[in-house]
Formats: structure tokens, C-alpha cells, sequence
């Protein structure tokens, strides 16, 4: 049995789990001690060891059958951490509620206030924003009258007949 | 004894070895025998075992110093189960086995 090979199998039984790190330990070393009696290496005892503890540990180890039932059990045998994930839960159910219920409002508050601040004036009701310093200025489209283009690339300005409504007011 | 869910080709593999001798087997042996890793067949002798499959035992050997060897056997309904799972096995590596090579005899 080599020093390294003891070595990884000692740390293979420490990190098994305690119910059964005394079982393992005597069957793998007696393994260990008795694989070159079979022509095996005793390197590759230790190291299957290890990766039997990390499989029995890993979380990708689904428990079945009477463990399954064990861990559901010891689960729903715990009120206190049952009472204590469900406070959680509930806190932070709470909490984002809050906290969506008062942006909601305060959403509401500031359309509110952006229809206020045009709606009771004479003319259309026009949009704007509140972070900006001086109001909208407010155009009634119902009374525009296009006099004419200009044309971006010369600048030249090109009459334009009214319509026949809006010439008539 | 509850099922196995998931039988995999090394599970059978074991499941033979076992069957293979009527005495308990040294886990060691069942690796030597099975020509699989060490990390492979550990895992399913525990699970056989948590599953009611097989049993273990402490080889009583007082002219053997040290550590003791873990020896497995079948419980009643292991074996049986076993049995079942290999042949059917068998039975589906026969039918999805390649059909020899041969002429067709139309006359």
C-alpha cells in the first residue's frame, strides 16, 4: 500500500458522511490492502473511493426510496425552519408589493400632474414633460395655415395656395 | 426491495457476478471480475444494499490481521429480481443484435 494511495483513501472516508465514514474506512482499506493480491492497483481503489464520497455527497445524487422518505420527512419534522423559510417567503412577497404598489401610485401621480398642467388651459391639450424648466409651448393645430416650403438643400421658399377652409376663416 | 429505476450496463454487470456463485462475494472481486472501475461499482453495491437488493457481512477470518474484507450476498427477492433483469437483458441485446450475414432463400 503506498503512502499516496492511503492518503486519498483517508480523505475519501473523512469526507464520506459520518454514518457510514466507519464501514467504508475498514472495507476500503482492507480493499486497498489486498489489491495486488488480485493484480490490481491500489491507487485505483482510493481513487474509486473518492469518487464514490463525492458521488454520495454531490447534489446531483437524488436520494431514493427509504432515503427519499427519510429527507422529505426530516424536512416536514422541522417546524422551525418551516416557520422560518415561510416568514421569508412571505416578507419578501410583502416587501415587492409594496414596493410595485408604490410605483404604480406614484406613476399615477405624475401622469396626473402632467395632464394638470395643460388641461385647464384655453386650447388642446398638449404633452410635456415636468423635468423640463419652462412649459410647452402650445400650438392649435385646428387654426394652422401652411403659407408655404422651404426647400432644405436651397433655402427657397415656395408659396403654397391655402386651402380653401382655412382661407375662408 | 424496492425497484431499481435506472439499470445501467455495470448494474447488470454486477447483478452477474453475484449471481455467479452461491457464496457471499468480495466487493474487491466483484470489481476484479466486472473489469470496471473501482468508483464505478462501489456506488452500485451501496445501492443495492440501501435498496434492499443485497446484504452485506464482515468476512470472520481469524488468520486475516487488519481490516476485514466486506462480503455481499442476494436476499431472497434480490436474487430473483436479478435474475429477471439480467435475462431480460439477454433477451433484448439478442433482438437488437445484427442479423447474420447470410443468402436469401426464395425457392
Amino acid at each position: 500500500m503506498t503512502g499516496f494511495s492511503r492518503s486519498v483513501l483517508t480523505l475519501a472516508v473523512r469526507l464520506s458522511p459520518r454514518s457510514c465514514r466507519s464501514a467504508r474506512g475498514e472495507q476500503w482499506a482492507a480493499d486497498l490492502r489486498d489489491a495486488p493480491e488480485l493484480g490490481m492497483s491500489p491507487l485505483s481503489i482510493a481513487f474509486g473511493a473518492l469518487v464514490t464520497t463525492f458521488q454520495s455527497r454531490g447534489p446531483s445524487t437524488a436520494p431514493v426510496g427509504k432515503r427519499s422518505r427519510e429527507t422529505r420527512m426530516q424536512f416536514t419534522h422541522s417546524p422551525a425552519l418551516a416557520k422560518l423559510a415561510g416568514g421569508t417567503l412571505g416578507l419578501v412577497a410583502l416587501v415587492s408589493g409594496g414596493v410595485a404598489l408604490g410605483a404604480s401610485w406614484a406613476t399615477g401621480q405624475v401622469e396626473h400632474g402632467i395632464r394638470m398642467v395643460t388641461a385647464g388651459s384655453d386650447g388642446p391639450i398638449t404633452w410635456g414633460s415636468l423635468d423640463s424648466e419652462t412649459p410647452p409651448e402650445k400650438v392649435d393645430l385646428s387654426t394652422l395655415i401652411i403659407a408655404g416650403t422651404i426647400d432644405p438643400a436651397t433655402g427657397a421658399v415656395t408659396d403654397v395656395t391655402p386651402h380653401p377652409a382655412a382661407a375662408a376663416r | 426491495m424496492e425497484p431499481i429505476r435506472r439499470v445501467t450496463v455495470s448494474t447488470v454487470d454486477v447483478l452477474k457476478v453475484m449471481l455467479g456463485g452461491s457464496d457471499p462475494v468480495w466487493g474487491l472481486l466483484i470489481i476484479k471480475e466486472t473489469q470496471r472501475p473501482a468508483g464505478t461499482i462501489y456506488p452500485i453495491l451501496e445501492r443495492l444494499e440501501r435498496q434492499s437488493w443485497i446484504t452485506s457481512e464482515w468476512e470472520d477470518d481469524p488468520a486475516r490481521t487488519g481490516p476485514r474484507r466486506r462480503l455481499y450476498r442476494f436476499t431472497a427477492e434480490g436474487a430473483t429480481a436479478a435474475r429477471a433483469i439480467c435475462a431480460s437483458y439477454e433477451a433484448r441485446n439478442r433482438d437488437s443484435a445484427p442479423a447474420s450475414a447470410g443468402k436469401l432463400a426464395t425457392s
